[in-house]
Parts: structure tokens; C-alpha cells; sequence
């Protein structure tokens, strides 16, 4: 199978060692506050991450599209810190603990990809602690974003019904965010997917507290 | 955390020692990684910078932490590190680290559980910073303590407001109103006693009020 991703690539051949899942889609995949046992690998669909706060608010923290990893928070076997929801039907495939160590002593180099990993997770969390409250454009600058770091690829396989559903917000909103992002050249919008021409220009927190204002 | 203090002590001897005057930098946001620390003696802050070149202080390592897992297997450095008094730190390269792993299965998972403690520590972060101040300002002095495992708590004022990312006199008015009520003591030399670490543990935790809560504790 050809993948334009890298990751993807790499932990395609872990794949034998997990159990295949099928999740529906609005589905809960993992849920907060419970016991993890192990990770995930998102073969097919769509699942977006959230975080309820202290107060109660739930925070969209990341989407995960095929061939990404999610839950590897709770391979220290304590509990989730986010819920995993499928936004579409599913496909994952699971990996205890147990089936993870027996991986890494199987072959060693996967330790490094699982830094790679566990470190992109942290710049996801770190440029949510950057952004604190975001505005709309600004929550899907950051979904962008992860994505494509995560890829090292500005080509994103996602359709503006997938942004909105990640997002909770209508597909006129998402459209008319990236008709503007079109219109400065930030995005080019092929078919139906997109290309980040200028990534820089959404990494800027500035950005969206100067548009909340204006607005 | 205090599950994962001085794991890493039986391996010191397969990395690298390093002493550090207090104030220096050991690892520097976006640079290019080439291994990860063990903090030995001393103390180290970890500070996130953003775009427009805000600072946050996001973590204090205690000694027997590592720090800068990120920057193994050439990753660059998501955050930067300084030294808050003189240290002695131990550097682990990659080969180190492969060598550790070689000879002690088991330091892989001590690894990469201290690199999920990392991620949780942000996600907590993230899931306070709707909290009022006061209530973020008992959540960080709690975690201090626990860490240190230390009701003295040495941390300055303007590092605490980097901490909670809140102004100096914001942090002033709140602990000289937790000074008032005996709960804790301003030692002269920028540290926090806490006096009563109950009722600044019902300070972070009001449970019954914010519906999450139950789920950060």
C-alpha cells in the first residue's frame, strides 16, 4: 500500500500485534476518567479527541485521521485523560500494554517512534496551552496544524463536512474560514481536499484574538 | 511522578555528568535534540515559549526527574530548560539510551513512562486554565508540594505568575491574603510554606462546584 505519510508507513507494520476493532460512528472509543489499558491506531475513519476541564467545559484538543496513534496516555496504565470519539464509522486496531512491551523487545527501534509520537502529542498540548481560548478560525488553525506536523505533508485529508464535525461547527462557518485563508493565500483548495500553502501564517495565536475582535 | 523519582539512578553511570551554574541554559526551545537529562542535584525549570515570544513556566523538574525526553532520536526541543540554583545533571545520548534499553529491557518503559508524565502534566495545565486564579494558584502550590514532596515550596512570585501565566500582583494579592488566613508563610527568601496544606487542598479541589473536577484529582 502506498501512504503519503511516513507514521503511517512505520506503524502499518506493527499492525499484525493489535486486535482489529470496528467502532460506529458517534461512538466512544475511550472514555475519560477510565482505566486505559493500552493504545490505539486509527486504520480508517475519523476520531476527534476532547478534554473535559476542571470546570466542566469539554475542549476539542486534536482530530486523528488514518494512521495516527491515539490513547498512548495511558500506556503507563493510569487513567485517560481525554475521550476518543468516532466522528465516522471506524476502523482501529488496539494495543494492550502486555502486546506493547513485547513489541519494543521484539524491536528496539520502535522506541524511537514512539518518542516521535509521544513528542507530537506534546507540541499538540503545548500550542493548546499557547492558544487558551480559541475562536472558531483559530480551533481550525489548530486542527490544521497538528495534522500536518504530525505528517510533515500540508496536503489535508479532510473535507470541510469532516472540519465541522471535529470542530462542532456548521459547514458554512468552516467555509467561510478557509474562503478568507484562500483569499490571503494561507490555502488552495483542490477538488475537495486542501493544501496549506503558508502553514506560518497559522501558527500565529495573534491571528485569531486580533479577528475576535474585530469581529 | 514520586513512582517515577531516581528509576533512572541505576543508569547514571552509562551517561554523561554535567554541572551547570544556577540560571543556565541546558536545553533551548526548537533546537535540534540530540539526547535527553537526568537531574541529579539541583533544580531545573522548564519554560514554553510561544510565537510572540510570551514565556510560561510550565514544569519545576525535581532532582531524580529526567527532562527533555523530546529531544532523543534527534527530535527538536519542545520547551526549554534552566537551571534555578547549580546542578548537576547527567546528558543521555541516543546511544546511551539504546544501550540502557539493551541491557535493561525494563528502562523502556521507564522511559517512555516518564515521557507520558510529560503529556499529562500539559493536558492538567490545559484542563485548569478555565479555573479562577485562586483556584489554579492552591492546583500548582499542591503539585509543587507533592512533587518536592516539601511543604517548603521554593518558588519566587514572579515565577509562580509564570507558572499560572497570571501578573506578579495578582499572585501577591492572593498569597498575602492566604498569609492573613494561616495557611501559608512568605519566608524572605522567595519560598512558600504551606501551613495548612488541608485547606489549600479545598482551595484546588471544590469538587462539589465544578462538575470535571472528579476527573483531575
Amino acid at each position: 500500500m502506498v501512504s503519503p505519510f511516513e507514521t503511517d508507513v512505520k506503524w502499518e507494520s506493527f499492525l499484525k500485534y493489535g486486535t482489529r476493532q470496528f467502532c460506529k460512528g458517534k461512538t466512544i472509543i475511550y472514555k475519560q476518567g477510565t482505566m486505559g489499558e493500552g493504545f490505539y491506531y486509527l486504520h480508517k475513519g475519523l476520531v476527534k479527541i476532547i478534554s473535559t476541564t476542571a470546570k466542566g467545559n469539554d475542549r476539542l484538543l486534536n482530530i486523528v485521521v488514518p494512521g495516527q496513534i491515539m490513547g498512548v496516555q495511558s500506556m503507563d496504565r493510569h487513567t485517560h485523560f481525554t475521550t476518543a470519539v468516532a466522528v465516522k464509522n471506524s476502523v482501529v486496531y488496539h494495543f494492550s500494554c502486555a502486546q506493547f512491551q513485547e513489541m519494543l523487545k521484539a524491536q528496539p527501534e520502535l522506541l524511537s517512534l514512539f518518542t516521535q509520537t509521544v513528542s507530537q502529542k506534546l507540541r499538540i498540548l503545548l500550542f493548546a496551552i499557547n492558544m487558551k481560548a480559541l475562536t472558531s478560525e483559530g480551533q481550525i488553525a489548530s486542527l490544521l496544524l497538528n495534522l500536518c506536523d504530525d505528517f510533515k505533508n500540508y496536503e489535508v485529508p479532510l473535507t470541510q463536512q469532516d472540519l465541522a464535525d471535529c470542530a462542532g461547527l456548521t459547514r458554512i462557518t468552516v467555509y467561510k474560514i478557509l474562503k478568507q485563508w484562500k483569499e490571503s493565500g494561507i490555502i488552495e483548495i483542490k477538488n475537495r481536499t486542501f493544501v496549506i500553502q503558508k502553514p506560518e501564517l497559522l501558527r500565529y495565536p495573534y491571528r485569531y484574538t486580533q479577528t475576535a475582535l474585530t469581529v | 511522578m514520586t513512582n517515577l523519582r531516581y528509576k533512572w539512578a541505576p543508569f547514571l553511570m552509562y551517561g554523561q555528568k554535567l554541572e551547570y551554574k544556577k540560571n543556565a541554559t541546558v536545553y533551548r526551545q526548537g533546537e535540534q535534540g540530540n539526547g535527553f537529562y537526568y537531574l541529579d542535584r539541583g533544580g531545573l525549570k522548564i519554560i514554553l515559549l510561544s510565537a510572540n515570544g510570551h514565556e510560561r513556566t510550565i514544569d519545576y523538574v525535581p532532582t531524580g526527574g529526567l527532562s527533555g525526553e523530546h529531544g532523543a532520536f534527534k527530535g527538536p526541543y519542545v520547551t526549554s530548560a534552566i537551571t534555578t540554583s547549580p546542578s548537576v545533571l547527567y546528558f543521555f545520548s541516543d546511544e546511551a539510551l539504546s544501550n540502557i534499553c539493551k541491557d535493561h529491557p525494563q528502562a523502556a518503559v521507564l522511559f517512555t513512562n516518564s515521557q507520558i508524565y510529560k503529556v499529562r502534566l500539559l493536558a492538567e495545565i490545559i484542563a485548569f486554565q478555565d479555573c479562577p486564579v485562586e483556584q489554579q494558584m492552591a492546583h500548582y502550590l499542591i503539585r509543587l508540594y507533592t512533587v518536592h514532596e516539601n511543604e517548603n515550596v521554593p518558588i519566587d512570585q514572579t515565577s509562580f505568575a509564570r507558572y499560572i501565566d497570571t501578573s506578579r500582583i495578582t499572585v501577591n494579592k492572593i498569597l498575602q491574603k492566604w498569609r492573613q488566613q494561616g495557611l501559608i508563610e512568605l519566608s524572605n527568601r522567595g519560598a512558600i510554606r504551606i501551613a495548612d496544606v488541608e485547606k489549600i487542598r479545598e482551595i484546588a479541589y471544590k469538587t462539589g462546584e465544578l462538575e470535571g473536577m472528579s476527573l483531575w484529582q
